[in-house]
């Protein structure tokens, strides 16, 4: 198939290494081959942004910092002083643990309006959620401020992948969880159904805007459907708990 | 004491080795904040915090995981959640004075400037990476800025691939178009590699 100059323009944005798979290589090749105006891009993209190599040349470390140094073991030693335990060492998380705090935070980034992910929108999927005909709970979503708290634990302990979203390590089939797991998991983070039901309900509705939110969040096709197929026994066990 | 043996001493609690821990990769961690962060203070601030962090959480670090993804981790999340905050308090102070205060970059009338050397071009691009998004920010500061490759980048920011590209390429999109606009035209510095 003919790829068309919006993806030849995404595509040509992905110069380096490793951005483009060998099948887009090649069809931006054939691309290129018959538009002027994408080959003449490719060519500016690429000098335009050339000047990003002088500051990866300037290495990945910046010079030794004594202060620094002394900075992080008084931060240290004021831990101990105020009787800031260290994580016990031998104790590892279950498997199912670990597993349903992923899923939950796939829940909460949705609910704590994340920057790729605003009120405004939330606000508009409820909307959408409602015409749609589906029972919307009503709760405003400044009820979900607090997660943010709990949520900054888990990042802060490296348990929760990152910022944006978390995502199971390649070939791990983190979401194999229970919806009663999950419930609890939401639960102790202190998750309410109503809110939790908004979100449920517009994954199922499965408009636009969620299209948008698979794309930069990282939410994909398979986590959502692994999301509402525990959907009714996550909610259920939530309203339970 | 070699790294590995310095990692095991601290995580069982040994604080001198622990110094030598921070000794060892503090510049890697700093070097991110700072670009994260766009100030020197700030990373500082925010490079203190993570390896408290990192002290308390070591014992239940995996060590057959990469440290320095962990602690790129840490040191991002922390980044984030201050660009967050600072986004938010500089988009109240933009929506006071959005009339009478147009961006830097792209201002009518300004003089492009033609003979932009490379140097200053990367600091250009330097700068104005700091008014991106955070999340674009963040994809385009750890994989162009910190070599990170495209995998070890969505690990550190803890998004898939696909995400990945998709903010690298929505960054390098916007920053050339702010290039441009600043009279930064395709030709004029030629800084080689990769590109």
């Amino acid at each position: 198939m003919t790829m068309k100059c919006t993806e030849a323009e995404r595509l040509i944005h992905l110069y380096r290494e490793g951005e483009r798979t060998p099948v887009q290589e090649r069809a931006l090749e054939r691309h290129l081959r018959g538009c002027t105006a994408c080959a003449r891009l490719a060519a500016e993209v690429q000098d335009d942004l050339a000047p990003t190599a002088l500051l990866r040349r300037e290495g990945g470390a910046a010079p030794p910092d004594a202060d620094l140094t002394d900075r992080v073991m008084a931060g240290v030693r004021a831990l101990e002083r105020e009787g800031g335990r260290r994580e016990p060492g031998p104790r590892r998380w279950a498997g199912w643990q670990s597993l349903a705090v992923a899923a939950a935070a796939v829940l909460l980034l949705f609910l704590t309006g994340q920057e790729l992910l605003t009120y405004h929108r939330l606000a508009r999927l409820e909307q959408q959620v409602t015409a749609a005909g589906m029972p919307a709970a009503g709760r405003g979503l400044a009820a979900v401020q607090p997660f943010e708290q709990g949520l900054g634990q888990l990042r802060a302990a490296g348990l929760m992948p990152g910022p944006f979203g978390p995502r199971g390590r390649e070939g791990t089939d983190w979401m194999v969880v229970d919806g009663k797991q999950l419930a609890r998991m939401l639960h102790s983070l202190g998750a309410e159904p109503g809110v939790v039901s908004i979100i449920l309900e517009a994954l199922a509705v499965r408009d636009s805007s969620l299209a948008e939110i698979d794309a930069e969040d990282g939410l994909d096709t398979r986590e959502i459907e692994i999301l509402l197929r525990h959907r009714e026994e996550i909610l259920s066990a939530l309203r339970a708990l | 004491m070699d790294t590995h043996e310095i990692f095991l001493r601290s995580r069982d609690g040994d604080s001198e080795a622990f110094r030598a821990l921070v000794e060892h990769y503090q510049g890697y961690a700093l070097r991110l904040a700072v670009r994260l962060l766009g100030s020197e203070d700030d990373a500082k601030d925010a490079v203190q915090d993570a390896f408290v962090r990192v002290w308390r959480h070591l014992p239940r670090f995996d060590p057959r995981a990469r440290f320095t993804t962990w602690l790129y981790r840490i040191v991002t999340n922390l980044c984030y959640d201050r660009l967050k905050a600072d986004r938010r308090r500089s988009r109240a102070v933009e929506a006071g004075s959005r009339e009478s205060d147009p961006p830097a970059a792209g201002r009518a009338g300004q003089a492009p400037d033609r003979g932009l050397e490379a140097e200053e071009a990367a600091q250009r691009i330097l700068m104005l990476s700091e008014g991106l998004p955070p999340a674009q920010r963040l994809v385009f500061v750890l994989r162009d800025l910190q070599d990170l490759s495209v995998k070890e980048t969505a690990e550190v920011a803890g998004i898939t691939e696909g995400a990945v590209k998709s903010n690298l390429y929505h960054a390098r999109k916007a920053l050339r178009g702010q290039l441009r606009r600043a009279g930064v035209g395709p030709g004029r510095y030629r800084a080689g590699e990769d590109a």
